[in-house]
């Protein structure tokens, strides 16, 4: 016999429960490749037996009535509302940490903020008032204003010279030939 | 008939279906009784819902397959599969359990089973397992009979297949 046709014959044996005959019995036991096929049929069809058995005796087991699904339902339904209250317990909780964690975060991140303006406001007046002493000394020193000055130029002529305003002057450098040298002459040309 | 009474009718016939249905799909066994009460559970909630009471059986039997996606969501999860009896179960099935606990034949025979394509194997568990005849697949699968026949066929060559595969497979091993 060929090896589909006793394919065919255990396929029939596992799903249709049919007996094999004596030549196909004989061919299993002759060809190691169809015992193995049959081999694993066999292990499908207990398996398949024993899957039965177990369904049947598991359904057994289940009891069902209108009465016990409606109690049923009914635990379901409580299970389900005590959940949602201990949720909406532990929402609120939650909202009322966040909010005092915020109120926590922000007074202290405000408390830092403050301190942090009011100590560069502190220095910011430091260092002006060392500017301040600086430019008094200055004046001091060269009875001339810091903030206007006059620069007489080689062509005879007075420029005003602004003391915040050296990089307009700067683009005449070029112009009126006086190189790098200015920044180094700015004083002392007075 | 009632809506109510006709629930009560097709939860009593459809049971042991469940039951093998879910077993099938590789449910632990502990897990099968409060699959097969969901369904119904459910059924029963929404029993205004179903529209043509014609297809009661249908209509549970696609909730039954809801449930089972959702408790192999869960089982995903926590990343076990196996077909095992814990200790919450030791009561209800002690008498049986030196039968299927860790069987091979079982367990070869759900490996094959849960391999073929959910339509497949859906009719194979039907027919095969709890023993449901054509027509009554065809109520409950929502299809014909012809084409129950055509995936109970498809699925029996399909699952000789396998047997031939698997045979290769130890040949190889």
């Amino acid at each position: 016999m060929k090896h589909k046709e006793i394919i065919n014959e255990i396929e029939k044996f596992v799903f249709l429960g049919s007996q094999l005959s004596e030549n196909v019995i004989d061919h299993i036991n002759k060809c190691p490749e169809c015992k193995k096929y049959y081999e694993n049929a066999l292990k499908f069809s207990n398996g398949l037996a024993k899957l039965k058995s177990v369904s049947s005796k598991v359904s057994e087991s289940i009891n069902l009535d209108k009465d016990k699904l409606e109690s049923y339902i009914s635990e379901r339904v409580i299970r389900f509302l005590s959940f949602r209250i201990f949720m909406n317990g532990f929402k609120k909780l939650l909202i009322g940490l966040s909010v005092v964690l915020l109120v926590f975060i922000s007074s202290f991140l405000g408390s830092f903020v403050f301190n942090s303006y009011w100590s560069s406001k502190n220095k910011e007046l430091f260092s002006t008032s060392l500017i301040h002493d600086n430019q008094t000394s200055y004046q001091e020193e060269t009875n001339y204003s810091s903030t206007y000055e006059a620069y007489e130029q080689p062509n005879g002529y007075y420029e005003d010279v602004s003391y915040y305003g050296f990089e307009d002057f700067y683009g005449f450098e070029e112009y009126f030939g006086y190189g790098s040298s200015y920044q180094e002459d700015y004083y002392t040309t007075y | 008939m009632g809506i109510d009474s006709l629930l009560e009718k097709a939860f009593e016939e459809l049971k042991g279906m469940l039951t093998g249905y879910f077993i099938s799909n590789k449910v632990k066994i502990h897990d099968v009784e409060d699959l097969v009460n969901d369904t119904f559970v459910l059924a029963w909630s929404y029993r205004n819902g179903l529209k043509d009471e014609s297809k009661v059986k249908s209509w549970i039997f696609s909730i039954a397959k809801n449930v089972l996606i959702k408790y192999k969501q869960e089982l995903a999860k926590k990343r076990s599969g196996e077909i095992t009896i814990d200790e919450r179960s030791e009561n209800m099935l002690e008498s049986h359990r030196n039968q299927y606990e860790h069987d091979d034949n079982l367990n070869f025979a759900l490996d094959l089973i849960n391999d073929l394509p959910p339509k497949y194997r859906d009719v194979v568990i039907l027919f095969y397992v709890d023993g449901k005849s054509i027509s009554e697949i065809s109520e409950i699968l929502g299809i014909s009979e012809d084409n129950c026949k055509v995936r109970l066929f498809r699925a029996r060559k399909m699952i000789m297949e396998a047997l031939g595969e698997e045979n290769e497979a130890q040949r190889d091993n």
